[in-house]
């Protein structure tokens, strides 16, 4: 494997990374990805997919000894007004202490009612009591983690009505008030932008830079709905043109943060991933170059 | 409204049919030329269609035997009483086999359910947490050390069923190939274990059955030997031991 240069996340508690793009570890690429040893910069997992042991468990081992490997949650619901569910906490516990993950993310929704969890990422109302849950969650998991967390922009296809802030003023308060850092999801901004009518690159240029640890890129969907189309944050078909030109906004805003290629449904050969992270490099590259003429 | 309630009400309206938004809960949402049951309609397919597409994989020779619109319905019926209860979805589903007996659109295919159990016992094996098996080396020291007990790995299942399930699912994936199984007087005993990295199983005799079933139980040894010899006195202990030595079924742990 080479690696070109390190480039630093700039979140603290982030570890130096050999190269700043890196894809998501899925089930279909195991073999390949352990075979062909890819010039990739690090893997993203879904702990919860590595909770039991078998065929999963073993990849993760054997991958951990040539990538750096990034945490992704899709189950802690840190926006669930019903409390967090500590034995998942404790089972990501127990994987972190294995594989030593550089970055532990989840996101501003919630999944988690009651007794039932709705293996999606929900909607919040972006209004003061939010911020205050979210807060409290966010804290209550960095404290049992002992480590500061990213916590990611969501999709949403619905918006509520009595907002006390932007999305964005959101997530920064979250970075200002626990110590957590920012994980912004490009297509999700494109998305939502698309879906409630605002400016995506307004959308990041407020953003607070220095609490950005993380980028995604990702495919999404459409879907019509009498005469307007809905985009769907499917996570099924390569990066979209507009989040290309998005995703070069946000390197020339924020820095040259680590990148991350999502794909989690049709998933494709993976030449096709590394190839959208080949592009992703090569704009972070021109970014560079860009920034230092 | 509060969060808390918010929350409740979004779910009660995705999954219940008869729900009716109130219209403090409407009017929290934007409304636009989008109506508001069709964006739910979104998270709706989300959430529904997402559990019913694990499920489908959890369970692919319901869907063999009886057809992917019956699959769909039953799998919507089981998420809409039964939404998972953790993040970890790995632990979703193992309810499904019960919801099937108390189906009645399955009641004319009385196997249904325990193909159900035998497909869920598959796919708990393969995601089963990791243990160390007995070797063979290690049988060796019980010539002076029996053990008080010798558990099965976590990752065994054992069960019995009055139909050959195990023809049925071979023959549910290749019915063009294959003669369909006799049903009548033919049962199964079955072990789910994992050898290595994917799951198995293997047919077992009735005494073999009944022999493991002891140990699973958690009875002391030399117990579950007697009861076997009772049961059958046939049973050979020495060759039973070493067979499934062989086959990594024993946990090495609490040796």
């Amino acid at each position: 494997m080479t690696h070109s240069r390190h480039i630093n996340t700039n979140h603290q508690g982030s570890a130096s990374l050999p190269d700043p793009v890196g894809i998501g570890l899925r089930g279909p690429h195991y073999h390949d990805i352990y075979d062909q040893k890819p010039a990739i910069g690090w893997l993203e997992v879904h702990p919860e997919n590595y909770f039991g042991g078998g065929i999963h468990r073993h990849f993760l081992e054997k991958l951990r000894a040539d990538y750096e490997i990034s945490f992704h949650a899709v189950g802690i619901s840190l926006g669930s007004a019903h409390g967090i569910d500590q034995n998942h906490l404790q089972k990501i516990k127990e994987l972190i202490d294995i594989f030593s993950p550089f970055q532990l993310s989840d996101h501003a929704s919630w999944s988690a009612s009651g007794n039932a969890h709705l293996n999606d990422l929900l909607p919040l109302p972006y209004t003061h009591e939010t911020l205050n849950l979210l807060c409290d969650n966010i804290s209550r998991v960095q404290d049992f983690f002992k480590r500061s967390i990213l916590v990611e922009n969501p999709s949403t296809y619905m918006a509520y009505a009595d907002n006390d802030m932007e999305e964005y003023d959101l997530m920064n308060a979250l970075a200002a008030q626990t110590g957590c850092g920012i994980l912004l999801d490009c297509n999700n901004i494109f998305v939502q932008a698309h879906n409630h009518g605002f400016d995506p690159f307004h959308y990041i240029s407020n953003i607070n830079a220095a609490a950005v640890g993380e980028l995604h890129l990702a495919g999404h969907s459409e879907r019509d709905l009498g005469a307007r189309t809905i985009l769907i944050d499917t996570h099924s078909k390569p990066v979209k043109q507009d989040v290309w030109d998005l995703y070069r906004h946000a390197l020339e805003h924020l820095g040259h943060i680590p990148t991350l290629i999502e794909w989690d449904a049709d998933i494709p050969p993976l030449q096709t991933l590394l190839d959208e992270a080949d592009k992703a490099r090569i704009i972070m590259q021109q970014s560079i170059i860009k920034q230092s003429a | 409204m509060k969060l808390e309630d918010i929350q409740t009400c979004f779910q009660d309206h995705i999954i219940r049919h008869d729900h009716q938004m109130d219209d403090a809960f409407k009017a929290l949402y934007k409304q636009d030329d989008i109506t508001l049951d069709q964006r739910f309609s979104i998270y709706r397919d989300n959430i529904i269609g997402g559990l019913s597409a694990i499920l489908m994989e959890i369970f692919p020779t319901i869907n063999a035997l009886t057809g992917k619109d019956f699959t769909n319905t039953l799998l919507r019926a089981y998420i809409r009483h039964n939404l998972p209860q953790s993040g970890c979805l790995d632990e979703y589903g193992g309810g499904l086999p019960d919801f099937i007996d108390t189906y009645n659109p399955a009641a004319s295919v009385p196997y249904l359910s325990d193909i159900a159990r035998f497909d869920w016992a598959l796919s708990a094996c393969e995601h089963s947490l990791d243990d160390a098996p007995l070797t063979p080396q290690d049988m060796a020291t019980f010539q002076t050390n029996i053990p008080e007990y010798l558990p099965l790995r976590t990752s065994c299942f054992l069960f019995s069923s009055p139909y050959p399930l195990p023809d049925i699912k071979s023959f549910a994936a290749n019915p063009d190939d294959l003669p369909p199984p006799k049903l009548d007087d033919n049962p199964a005993h079955l072990l789910i274990y994992r050898p290595a990295l994917k799951a198995e199983y293997l047919k077992l005799t009735d005494i073999e059955f009944f022999f493991l079933t002891r140990l699973h139980h958690s009875l002391p040894l030399m117990e579950a030997v007697e009861d076997t010899l009772r049961y059958a006195p046939s049973f050979d202990f020495a060759k039973t031991l070493q067979n499934f030595t062989m086959r990594g079924v024993f946990r090495k742990a609490e040796i």
